[in-house]
């Protein structure tokens, strides 16, 4: 009779055992929820002094993005980065300047995404418009990069051919940009440098 | 002596019995109710932006929380999709200057009879909602800060929403939430609220047959 007692006692603690074992203890944040896009990593984050440098695939001219400054504002105040953007032809020779246009770029209504004609701030009409985003994995031939895919809409660009999609990662300075393709050309993110 | 031996035999019995029942109850639970409780899988990531499939006439009833019966809708207006601003009106109610603003879906506010949910009351307003700006109107300087998805509560139902966190600036500033799914009519509104001294929410409900 003991002897059964104890057998049972033993299943008794491996069953609750192997329950406790077994049982989802993820906390309900976990299971009911999805992955985080920081978006505040991007733009918002970057200091004055950074840069990155991209490089278009088809023509190689390189355009760079330099965080000319990045106040600090009052808690209520609309925060901007003043954007400095430069577009080199490394094949011209000279490694000719043009387009160069400084710019503040204003959070609220530029969003996260750099405007494709810095020279008028203003007109908001050409802010690209979220269609969607996604985490996706970028090749960049000595790496599998994870990084968010965000597909967007360019309205400065004719209907049925106004697609851009663009894919950043935190880690990337400025805005954040891995690589975009817009208009039928690519852009690759080349170098870049946190402020130190 | 055998009055005690017999005792500690009724004992051992009962324990027999009781450690018995444990372990069929036990064992129930290991091998049929949890593996019957698969854990859910992470909430995928894949947004959607809920406003480039608004059409118009589409509509939603919302409320503040604190006062449900104060009831209000938000209509689309016709042709209220306006991805190229530039082609749009120039002026909507008492929003201006929107050629050079920011692509937007137009709608109207409209008082709701209590629960009816026909949106025929008399316009009060109009509301402007910027296709970035994630469910908040065009005229508030929102930074969004983060994007997750998430499980909620709409009604009866379990939606899968997109939890998206911003701060707000100039005005109302702070910290203000939308929660947006593809399914919910209009700007896919679910619910916004704003953490301040006391917070606000305000809560959509989707109008049965009246919504997307």
């Amino acid at each position: 009779m003991r002897a059964l007692i104890l057998i049972l006692s033993a299943a008794v603690v491996g069953l609750a055992a192997s329950i406790v074992w077994h049982v989802d203890k993820r906390p309900e944040f976990v299971t009911r929820t999805g992955p985080l896009f920081y978006v505040g990593g991007l733009l918002n984050d970057a200091t004055k002094g950074e840069e990155a440098v991209y490089r278009e695939k088809t023509s190689q001219r390189l355009t760079r993005f330099l965080v000319v400054d990045a106040p600090r504002l009052l808690p209520m105040a609309v925060p901007y980065k003043r954007i400095r953007r430069e577009v080199r032809d490394p094949r011209a020779g000279t490694d000719q300047v043009g387009d160069s246009v400084t710019y503040d770029h204003r959070l609220t209504e530029h969003g996260w995404f750099p405007l494709t004609a810095p020279d008028a701030p203003d007109a908001l009409d050409r802010v690209w418009v979220i269609r969607g985003i996604e985490p996706d994995t970028l090749d960049l031939g000595t790496e599998q990069r994870a990084c968010w895919r965000v597909d967007l809409i360019d309205p400065a660009l004719p209907e049925g051919s106004d697609t851009v999609v663009a894919w950043v990662d935190e880690a990337v300075p400025v805005f954040g940009l891995l690589k975009w393709k817009r208009g039928g050309k690519t852009w690759e993110f080349v170098s870049g440098k946190k402020a130190p | 002596m055998s009055d005690r031996t017999s005792s500690a035999t009724a004992g051992e019995k009962f324990t027999l019995v009781v450690l018995a029942a444990m372990v069929v109850v036990l064992g129930y639970v290991r091998f049929v109710v949890l593996p019957g409780q698969s854990a859910p899988e992470p909430l995928a990531f894949s947004f959607r932006n809920p406003m480039l499939d608004a059409s118009d006439g589409e509509r939603v009833v919302f409320y503040p929380r604190e006062n449900p019966g104060n009831q209000s809708c938000s209509v689309v207006r016709d042709a209220g999709l306006v991805l190229r601003p530039r082609k749009g009106p120039e002026r909507i109610g008492l929003h201006d200057g929107l050629h050079r603003g920011l692509p937007y879906l137009a709608c109207s506010v409209r008082e709701e009879r209590r629960g009816v949910g026909t949106c025929e009351g008399p316009q009060t307003t109009n509301v402007l909602y910027a296709l970035n700006y994630f469910g908040m109107p065009m005229d508030t300087d929102v930074r969004v800060d983060s994007i997750r998805p998430r499980w909620m509560k709409w009604g009866d139902r379990e939606l899968a929403v997109y939890e998206v966190i911003f701060e707000r600036y100039v005005s109302l500033e702070g910290r203000w939430t939308t929660y947006i799914a593809p399914e919910a009519p209009v700007a896919g509104l679910v619910k916004w609220t704003r953490l301040a001294a006391t917070t606000t929410e305000v809560h959509f409900r989707e109008i049965l047959g009246g919504g997307r």
